[in-house]
């Protein structure tokens, strides 16, 4: 483990050396301004919907690219943000048929991203690097909804919370039905009362119908945590470079 | 017999004082550069260590050491490397650029360097400029 002394000498020569290299020519540091502002308008369609979201900073995400190869890389013209290099474990995460791609990308993102196109092309990767952060950003839980494969009465449906979808499926507490939740970190039963809005439009809605719908388990986006210079050390660099938030930072200054 | 144990305690502080470097710069003329470098970004994190008879470079994803790298060319501030062994390394071709000299960057005691790594000899032929991992290094 490098000492403190180290880490501040090794972090003032990475910003003096990015700060010169810039400083000599700045276009090719600036050529994914419109890409990023524009994968971040895709993924805010997507994701505006779900409890709490905020789209990240284009700026930040541009911080994100300098730190992680910068225009002196020759990954910076095909792998910007260094996602799906070889035997990279975390692409495949938001990849289909992964069920957190779904969540998380835009439908044109899921048909067009592959593990073999994200490593060579620099649009793509920042698409499935943006992805990827948003995903380790993402509150994921389990939410118990009706199968919409069981057929319905054509009597107009209308929206209802879990607990009197549940007492109708002849459920009298949502506490019994623990088996079908997953109750990890905070998860309230406020929540199962009121299904996070994400979720809500595929979840809660009820029909009359000659065969009860059947209850099955579906994740959704429930929250978020914070998407900023302080947090994207761990959620995307894996935290194993001490001085990444202060590159993150020192790449703002320089905007 | 006194003699054995000095040359061991001599080779034993010389070999202390390698390790210790943090990075060493190039040797010159066509021999391969004694380097220390850590890499911190998201595919690169860990340390490439080369010396003259081993190259052991652990990133986020791969693991590899290698005895004797063949130096397949150099530059003013490069230098290509060809892996004798590249079993469970992953990487056939490895090239490295002192980027603080390429580019004439402020001196300091870390310099930047760019490690590249090929899968094989045939996309380093091919397609040299782009590189299976190009990792930022000090």
């Amino acid at each position: 483990m490098a000492d403190a002394e180290t880490l501040a000498t090794k972090l003032k020569g990475w910003e003096s050396g990015l700060k010169a290299e810039i400083a000599k020519n700045p276009a090719p540091w600036n050529s994914y301004d419109s890409t990023i502002k524009s994968v971040i308008a895709d993924y805010t369609t997507k994701l505006s919907s779900t409890p709490h979201y905020s789209a990240p900073d284009w700026q930040l995400i541009k911080a994100m690219l300098w730190t992680e190869s910068g225009a002196w890389n020759h990954a910076w013209t095909y792998a910007p943000m260094q996602a799906g290099m070889p035997r990279d474990k975390g692409l495949p995460d938001i990849l289909p048929p992964n069920e957190h791609s779904k969540l998380i990308l835009p439908p044109s993102y899921a048909t067009t991203l592959t593990l073999q196109n994200v490593p060579k092309n620099p649009t793509y990767n920042i698409m499935a690097g943006v992805g990827y952060l948003l995903k380790r950003a993402a509150k994921f839980k389990n939410v118990l909804v009706l199968d919409s494969t069981v057929p319905q009465l054509s009597l107009p449906p209308r929206t209802i919370g879990i607990q009197p979808l549940l007492e109708s499926l002849g459920i009298k507490s949502a506490w019994s039905t623990i088996p079908f939740f997953n109750f990890g970190g905070g998860f309230s039963p406020a929540f199962l009362m009121q299904p996070a809005p994400g979720v809500a439009s595929h979840v809660a809605t009820h029909t009359t119908s000659k065969h009860p719908a059947q209850p099955k388990k579906k994740l959704g986006i429930f929250d978020w945590r914070p998407i900023d210079s302080g947090s994207v050390a761990g959620l995307y660099n894996g935290g194993g470079d001490p001085n990444y938030t202060a590159k993150v930072k020192f790449a703002l200054t320089l905007m | 017999m006194k003699f054995l144990p000095k040359v061991l305690v001599v080779g034993a502080l010389a070999s202390l004082t390698l390790g210790a470097a943090p990075q060493a710069g190039p040797r010159k003329g066509n021999e391969t550069p004694i380097v220390h470098l850590q890499g911190d970004t998201r595919a690169c994190l860990g340390h490439f260590d080369l010396t003259r008879s081993t190259m052991r470079w652990t990133s986020t994803w791969s693991r590899c050491t290698t005895r004797s790298p063949h130096l397949l060319s150099t530059g003013a501030n490069s230098w290509t490397l060809k892996m004798t062994s590249a079993k469970g390394c992953g990487y056939e071709v490895v090239t490295l650029v002192n980027l603080t000299e390429r580019d004439q960057l402020p001196k300091t005691e870390y310099p930047l360097w760019i490690v590249d790594g090929f899968t094989t000899l045939r996309g380093y032929r091919q397609h040299p400029e782009t590189p299976d991992i190009s990792c930022n290094m000090q």
